[in-house]
């Protein structure tokens, strides 16, 4: 018998041969294995169906693991890809936290919450509160800078200075308000210029006679402690007054007291009271004194029986002066001197 | 076909594995506060009018232990006819980083809380606005206009990141 060429189609086993036994594959026939994998899916043989259900099953199942390995993989990058380094620890080398105050002598104040010592100053004038004087007249109020915030800023607004609006004789910020936290650094607007200046360089320019400041209305300070409030109230208000100072060291500095609200009124701020604005003029009194300073107790003249603003002297916000207040508080100050 | 497609699928994920793994971002720790506040500043049109607040602020107007705010920076205005102000620090160890996450956050709520509103009523949005965000073991704040602040908050971050 020749050797016949089978075609390559098809299995080269047949499922029955003769008698049902299987043939052997005749010799140069490439083997096909079973279900091989055509493009067409063309089956041979019965079997391959359902081995290629199986197969199929088998590659999704790989291709959800390779998947779900790179997701996994995407995930723990971004974790980790945040990293926070460390430096070492250095040696504390800090001490004590300090506070400079205006004269160059400083303030210790540590977390036990110790009241730092007062520092001592020159002789004290006879009386730290201004006394009652006889009217010195407009010639007296002339010498005069006031520097504050926004309850001296009206009297540019109310024109109860020579110069009306323009006058030379206000000095308060661009905004016309001023905190005295951080004053010594502030700016203010000179009027002689128009220019935005600090201070001590307002005071060195300006050689004034006379310098009255009112501050204290607007401060802030997240600590708690009371104690710690009054020493950082304090070392800001020397702060500024040590600046000025060492910039035109003639120049006579009186501190104003700061003025009552009316408390029916002024309901807008959590931080002030008529009661808050006493303590701070405490204060301010004790840094006059240390300092050697004059003090003007202006807001006695504008407190009624309760210790509240008189509201007529204010423009509504029972808060500033009106024209009216601003006359009031010049009537005090003429007629509350410096002993020349 | 749906190999195919499936195949694609998965070459797609892994793509995008490769491309996020690729483009990991670093963060640095080897920038100064300094540079990083010159770089905050290019986007603050007042920050002629900020100097750098005495430690007297941070201990009593923050509230701050400075032992515990490692290298710092913060600027606060010259006029308050702005309430302009930033700070950034950088942290030493995760305690420093934490405890300056919450000082932030304390001090932000208590501007708000105590802000008066018989002072500078324009301003009031930078405070309520004010925002703060952390990059590695650097924390910054700001209290700007709206504009500014997340100009200065991105600045921050691309100094930081590589």
């Amino acid at each position: 018998m020749q050797n016949k060429h089978h075609s390559q189609r098809g299995s080269p086993y047949r499922s029955s041969g003769k008698n049902g036994q299987r043939r052997p594959a005749p010799p140069n026939i490439q083997r096909r294995r079973p279900n091989s994998n055509r493009p067409n899916g063309r089956q041979s043989g019965h079997n391959n169906g359902h081995n290629n259900d199986n197969g199929d099953l088998l590659f999704y199942i790989i291709i959800g693991l390779i998947a779900a390995i790179f997701i996994s993989l995407v995930i723990i990058f971004s974790i980790v890809s945040t990293r926070i380094s460390y430096r070492k620890p250095t040696d504390d080398t800090s001490g004590q936290p300090q506070i400079t105050n205006g004269d160059d002598s400083t303030t210790t104040s540590d977390s036990s919450d110790t009241l730092p010592e007062d520092t001592t100053q020159a002789p004290k004038p006879k009386s730290t509160i201004l006394q009652k004087t006889p009217d010195m007249g407009e010639e007296y109020i002339d010498r005069i800078v006031f520097l504050g915030d926004s309850t001296t800023n009206g009297m540019k607004r109310y024109q109860v200075l020579p110069g009306g609006r323009d006058t030379t004789q206000v000095w308060t910020p661009d905004g016309g308000t001023m905190t005295i936290n951080e004053s010594a650094k502030m700016k203010i607007v000179y009027p002689e210029t128009g220019e935005e200046i600090y201070i001590h360089e307002a005071a060195a320019r300006k050689k004034s006679d006379i310098l009255v400041i009112t501050l204290g209305h607007n401060f802030y300070s997240k600590v708690t402690d009371k104690e710690k409030i009054e020493l950082y109230f304090k070392a800001e208000y020397k702060k500024l007054i040590g600046s000025i100072k060492e910039a035109s060291p003639d120049t006579k500095i009186i501190l104003q007291s700061i003025f009552p609200i009316v408390t029916s009124v002024y309901k807008h701020s959590k931080t002030i009271s008529n009661e808050v604005i006493n303590e701070r003029n405490s204060w301010i009194l004790d840094v006059a004194e240390e300092m050697n300073l004059y003090y003007l107790d202006t807001a006695s003249y504008f407190k009624d029986e309760n210790g509240d603003m008189i509201e007529k002297y204010t423009n509504g916000d029972g808060c500033h002066f009106n024209a009216d207040g601003y006359r009031r508080e010049l009537e005090y100050i003429r007629t509350h001197a410096l002993p020349d | 076909m749906k190999k195919f497609y499936t195949s694609l699928l998965l070459l797609a994920i892994a793509l995008m594995t490769l491309a996020s793994c690729g483009g990991k971002t670093e963060i640095r720790d080897d920038v100064a506060v300094t540079a990083l506040a010159e770089e905050v500043e290019k986007h603050i049109a007042g920050k002629s009018n900020l100097s750098p607040a005495d430690d007297d602020y941070l201990m009593f107007g923050m509230d701050a232990d400075l032992d515990k705010l490692g290298d710092y920076i913060v600027k606060t205005p010259e006029s308050n006819s702005s309430i302009d102000e930033y700070g950034i620090f950088k942290a030493e160890n995760e305690e420093q980083l934490e405890y300056i996450k919450k000082l932030i956050d304390d001090y932000i709520a208590y501007r708000i809380e105590v802000w008066d509103p018989r002072y500078l009523e324009q301003e009031k949005p930078k405070v309520e606005g004010a925002k703060s965000k952390v990059v590695g073991n650097y924390v910054v704040y700001v209290m700007l206009s709206a504009s500014e602040r997340d100009a200065a908050l991105d600045a921050f971050e691309k100094l930081l990141t590589k």
